[in-house]
């Protein structure tokens, strides 16, 4: 795409660009699309390695899915692994098993799948955290806001999908608390239950179904969402910290080529460096070690992967309340099982509309980003409920805690149930003072000497 | 009273405690006499015949001076509240006895204290005297010392769901032990002997449930060893296994090298806040 008449040797990749391009008119305003900005504070890298973590799920994941068979009729394996020989298992396991010791490379990629799962999650966990605290979330975007939340529930749908198919003794339990879970949902849970295992507990069908799941719609769902997502972010623009050059108006990056490419191209390769390395260096879910699930078998430490630990925590601090409403019978898992995630994730979901309306009381469009002083009630709320989710996660490891510690199991779960009631405000209490301190101290500093204000550039406050 | 027996170097609090338990011991086997009718006084003069005289005195001495002051004179237990007063032991069995002091758990230095896996604390000799002296109390009554000569040849296949289903539930599927109640921790299986683990299974320490040769023959107790020795020495296939408490430790790893290591790759990437005269914002 030369400009000037100058002969040029014309190779063989000129010749199919112009022939794409004539046929599809790739050159018609490339040049925007190749020079649009992209920020360039690494923190707003965070998301990109989200999305590489998933672009790794999606390759390891499909080459799993070449060997795995979700099918819980019973074989004998047969396998290299001595002390499964000869055991009755379910044909499930024994191909997660085979995925282990004998398809080359096949353990190596269930390892990095795994890894590559966590770190998804802590990748989009950490984004959100950004665009929470800095405040990118607001109009415009709240509509992005929403969609990474859907985001992060069908990542946690994948993740607990995807825990238990390889149908091991802890991904049996597992499936099982969810499933008691679902059953405590008053008239409709035991029905979803029957329903979704095709008979009653645990079924022939439900690996099948979870597998479908797992494969098909989740990912589908990922992939529809995360396109939507960049899209937005595409048509909206990105936000940007204020500067002399950045303002509410303006978009100051980097362009797409060559700077963003490269960047991102480097990201993407140590992202699948960084994984790689995890799941060659260290041992992730050991199903081998577990054995075949059976559903009078259960055993201790058993916890979920990260992201759901702080389910896991509340079913365990919460108390053994059951009682009952008119004559319904609510049983104990219902409350924190169900109704406290939901709630959770409702505030989360909501809360571009929340903070418009209750904390800041700003309806208008913002391009600039805050800093967490900026704002110190959202920073108190967003800094205290971390604490509670970060509680409620320790508690999923209670015992583990109990017994690095050698403190009493009962005695942690006490503690650790005042401490999610009393330090999240305690602690959020301590971050609203630090950044209404901050503010105020920047409020004088500049009071005392105007000089130092930003001149027009700055946002409209 | 051998329980007063002071030990090599008592402190003064040590000694009067030594007393006060005394008393109470006194008073205890009087109490235990009116109620029994000496019946259980006795005990120590059916013994004895069967084992070596020197090996049973031998043992009658170290209980009296390392035992007695818990678990009573002969054996019969202290019914008294708090860590002093400890269970009778007659009729426990070698297994019992010889696990406790194999593994170090007992004698313990000071009653407060949570029994807990050790050297053993005297020598191997002084270890069969005791067993010996305690098998004595009651001949031929509880768990013998299980003889597990061949857990080497033993399945591992069925030691693996044994395992599963008999001790994962406290032990945890790697043996790794976790905590199991309020006062209790289960053992990690990774120092114990084979032998050890066989006592265990046989006797019960602590909270454990003893399993006896109906629940569990000799081939399965084999096979269970046989299993948790496997899972120590067999090379780890996935790599580095850190601690192996499942889930936890792995999602440790995934914040801290996962994406720890990749924040310093998008820091080192992006833009500092420095750069390209950026000036912090507005203020």
């Amino acid at each position: 795409m030369t400009t000037t008449d100058e002969p040029r040797h014309r190779s063989a990749l000129d010749d199919v660009a112009r022939w794409l391009d004539d046929r599809l008119r790739l050159a018609e305003g490339s040049r925007r699309y190749w020079r649009k900005a992209f920020p360039a504070h690494w923190s707003f890298l965070i998301g990109e390695v989200a999305l590489f973590s998933l672009v790794v799920l999606l390759f390891t994941g499909t080459f799993l899915a070449f060997f795995y068979v979700p099918d819980t009729r019973l074989v004998v394996y047969d396998g290299p692994y001595v002390p499964l020989q000869g055991q009755e298992i379910s044909a499930a396991f024994d191909s997660t098993l085979r995925l282990s010791f004998e398809v080359r490379g096949g353990l190596v990629m269930r390892q990095i799948h795994h890894w590559a799962a966590l770190v998804f999650v802590a990748a989009i966990t950490v984004h959100m955290l950004r665009v929470f605290f800095t405040g990118a979330f607001r109009r415009p975007r709240e509509l992005n806001w929403v969609i990474g939340v859907l985001l992060l529930l069908l990542a946690f749908g994948a993740g607990f999908t995807g825990y238990s198919l390889p149908d091991d003794l802890l991904s049996g339990t597992g499936l099982r608390i969810g499933y008691s879970v679902l059953l405590g949902i008053p008239f409709v849970g035991p029905l979803i239950g029957f329903i979704g295992l095709g008979g009653e507990y645990p079924g022939t069908d439900v690996l099948g179904r979870l597998h479908i799941l797992h494969v098909m719609l989740l990912p589908a769902g990922l992939i529809g969402l995360v396109t939507a997502h960049l899209v937005i972010l595409v048509r909206q623009k990105h936000t940007q910290k204020p500067s002399r050059k950045a303002t509410n108006d303006n978009v100051v990056g980097e362009p797409l080529f060559p700077h963003q490419t490269l960047t991102s191209l480097a990201l993407f390769a140590f992202t699948i460096a960084v994984l790689a390395l995890l799941g060659g260096l260290f041992e992730i879910n050991p199903v081998w070690l577990y054995g075949p699930y059976e559903p009078f078998q259960v055993f201790a430490p058993a916890q979920p992967d990260w992201y759901m630990g702080w389910l896991e925590g509340m079913l365990r601090l919460w108390p053994n309340w059951e009682f009952t409403v008119l004559g319904l019978t609510i049983p104990s898992t219902f409350l924190p099982g169900v109704i406290l995630p939901g709630l959770i994730f409702t505030v989360v979901g909501a809360w571009p509309w929340i903070d418009a309306r209750w904390i800041t009381k700003d309806h208008d469009e913002h391009h600039l980003l805050q800093r967490p002083r900026d704002v110190p009630l959202r920073t108190g709320i967003g800094v205290g409920g971390l604490v509670f989710l970060l509680s409620i996660f320790i508690a999923g490891g209670n015992d583990v805690l109990a017994s690095n510690t050698s403190t009493g199991l009962q005695t942690i779960t006490a503690i650790l149930r005042v401490a999610t009631i009393a330090v999240p405000f305690l602690i959020g209490w301590i971050a609203y003072r630090m950044a209404r301190g901050l503010k105020e101290n920047e409020l004088a500093v500049t009071a005392a000497d105007p000089t130092r204000t930003e001149p027009a550039s700055g946002p409209p406050r | 009273m051998t329980a007063a027996a002071p030990r090599p170097t008592p402190g003064r609090r040590r000694t009067r405690r030594a007393l006060a338990i005394a008393t109470g011991l006194v008073l205890a086997v009087a109490l235990v006499n009116v109620l029994f009718g000496g019946g259980l006084a006795t005990a120590q003069e059916d013994t004895g015949e069967a084992a070596d005289d020197g090996l049973l005195q031998r043992g009658a001495q170290i209980f009296g001076a390392q035992c007695a002051l818990c678990h009573g004179e002969n054996g019969r237990g202290l019914p008294v509240d708090g860590p002093d007063g400890g269970p009778p032991l007659i009729g426990v069995g070698p297994a019992s006895v010889d696990f406790m002091i194999r593994t170090g758990r007992m004698p313990l230095d000071n009653a407060n204290e949570r029994m807990r896996h050790r050297e053993q604390q005297m020598s191997d000799q002084d270890r069969r005297a005791v067993v010996a002296y305690v098998t004595s109390l009651a001949p031929g009554e509880g768990p013998g010392i299980p003889d597990i000569d061949g857990w080497e040849e033993a399945d591992l296949s069925r030691g693996l769901e044994l395992f599963t289903t008999h001790c994962a539930a406290c032990h945890g599927p790697t043996a790794a032990g976790i905590a199991v109640g309020q006062r209790d921790i289960s053992s990690n299986l990774d120092i114990a002997t084979p032998l050890e683990i066989a006592e265990a299974i046989r006797s019960g320490p602590g909270v454990m449930p003893a399993f006896n040769d109906e629940i569990l023959p000799e081939d399965d107790v084999e096979a269970i060893v046989a299993w948790v020795r496997d899972l120590r020495e067999r090379d780890s296939p996935g790599g580095l296994a850190l601690g192996r408490s499942g889930p936890v430790s792995e999602g440790f790893i995934a914040w801290a090298l996962g994406l720890g290591l990749l924040m310093i790759v998008m820091y080192l990437l992006g833009e500092k806040a420095d750069e390209d005269g950026d000036d912090h914002g507005r203020a």
